[in-house]
């Protein structure tokens, strides 16, 4: 089968994210618990761009007649599940900042009434 | 009840307090007016305004505006840190009124309940807010019952005491904005006893609230949402 425009464009941007996502970790701008899924979202579309026909099989069967819509699909629900994940990930660090803003006004409180003392 | 050391219990009262150095300082007078007079902290959510100079009392100052939820639990934490026996919430609009106080301690000092809250709706006397915040409250007051069995006639009241146990669940675990709700669903879940008390509210002495227009309808659904995963959770004590 040759190869379509569209393959080389998907391929060509995963790539280039694929490196960008690289050079990140290497210059550690990205945190360990933060790269695994940013590499997932990636490389997912450089894979499925070259691997098609599993992927039009599962168009044909879901009835999709434009194949590359379901691979647009998949990667909108990688984005997605890519945005919830860092939703739990701030969530945490929100949790987190409240406790220390906690512990650190209590903790002012207890220095300042013994100065005072 | 008795504290462990035999003595009488000890008390804290926490005021968070928001933008309201009109009001704050009668809330804490009319605190420390009260036969025993109990130690008050007023945990100030970063307030630009100067809230919480010159009281006659503790004042905590969180770096930055937690919500109202994160400042009580600051106060909550302090209880517990210090060895206070109770724990008692006044807010710092002057909404509250202190002089119920000693009869929400008295119910938890007999050890008839864990948590108490000052409900407007028992006896129906003083301010009794707007139409569409009653209709709310009654939404709750369905709700909880559904999720946990717990009847509370005024599920959204700030006005609580709480012993050791109640507060030690409340300091793991409290909401950051529009709390109480939440709160109560944790407790019973975690087999708390819970007691409602009769008391008149007035209306806050200065400022306004920011439960209005579209908050109100985020606060509806929030709480909505949160009782109903809320009732999903893991109990997080067991009955004793």
């Amino acid at each position: 089968m040759p190869i379509r425009p569209f393959q080389i464009f998907v391929a060509a941007s995963s790539l280039a994210l694929t490196l960008l996502v690289l050079e990140l970790i290497r210059r550690r701008k990205i945190k360990d618990e933060l790269w695994l899924p940013w590499l997932v979202v990636s490389i997912t579309p450089l894979v499925m761009s070259f691997w098609i026909s599993p992927w039009a099989g599962l168009a044909h069967v879901l009835g999709i007649a434009y194949e590359p819509a379901l691979l647009l699909m998949l990667g909108l629900l990688l984005c997605l599940a890519l945005i919830l994940y860092l939703t739990v990930v701030v969530s945490t660090l929100m949790r987190q900042n409240l406790r220390l803003a906690q512990e650190l006004a209590l903790l002012r409180e207890r220095v300042e009434s013994r100065a005072r003392a | 009840m008795e504290s462990p050391r035999g003595a009488r219990p000890r008390t804290l009262v926490v005021v968070p307090a928001f933008n309201e150095a009109a009001s704050v300082g009668r809330v804490v007078a009319e605190a420390r007016a009260l036969p025993r007079a109990p130690d008050v902290v007023v945990v100030d959510d970063g307030s630009t305004d100067g809230t919480g100079s010159g009281v006659d009392a503790r004042v905590v100052h969180l770096p930055f505006n937690c919500g109202i939820g994160a400042a009580v639990q600051t106060g909550i934490r302090l209880a517990l840190d210090d060895g206070y026996d109770l724990v008692a919430r006044l807010d710092g609009d002057g909404q509250h009124d202190a002089r119920v106080l000693p009869t929400l301690l008295a119910v938890l000092e007999s050890d008839q309940a864990d948590f108490v809250v000052g409900s407007r709706y028992v006896d129906r006397e003083g301010f009794q807010s707007s139409m569409l915040r009653r209709i709310g409250s009654r939404w709750f007051r369905v709700l909880l019952r559904l999720a946990c069995g717990q009847q509370v006639s005024d599920p959204t009241s700030g006005l609580w005491a709480a012993n050791r146990r109640a507060a030690t669940l409340l300091a793991a675990d409290y909401a950051s904005d529009y709390p109480e709700v939440d709160a109560l669903v944790l407790l019973a879940r975690s087999g708390c006893r819970i007691v409602e008390v009769p008391t008149v509210m007035r209306e806050r002495a200065a400022g306004t609230s920011s439960i209005n227009g579209p908050r109100a309808l985020y606060y509806m659904l929030k709480v909505t949402v949160a009782l109903g995963v809320g009732s999903l959770r893991p109990r997080a004590v067991g009955r004793p």
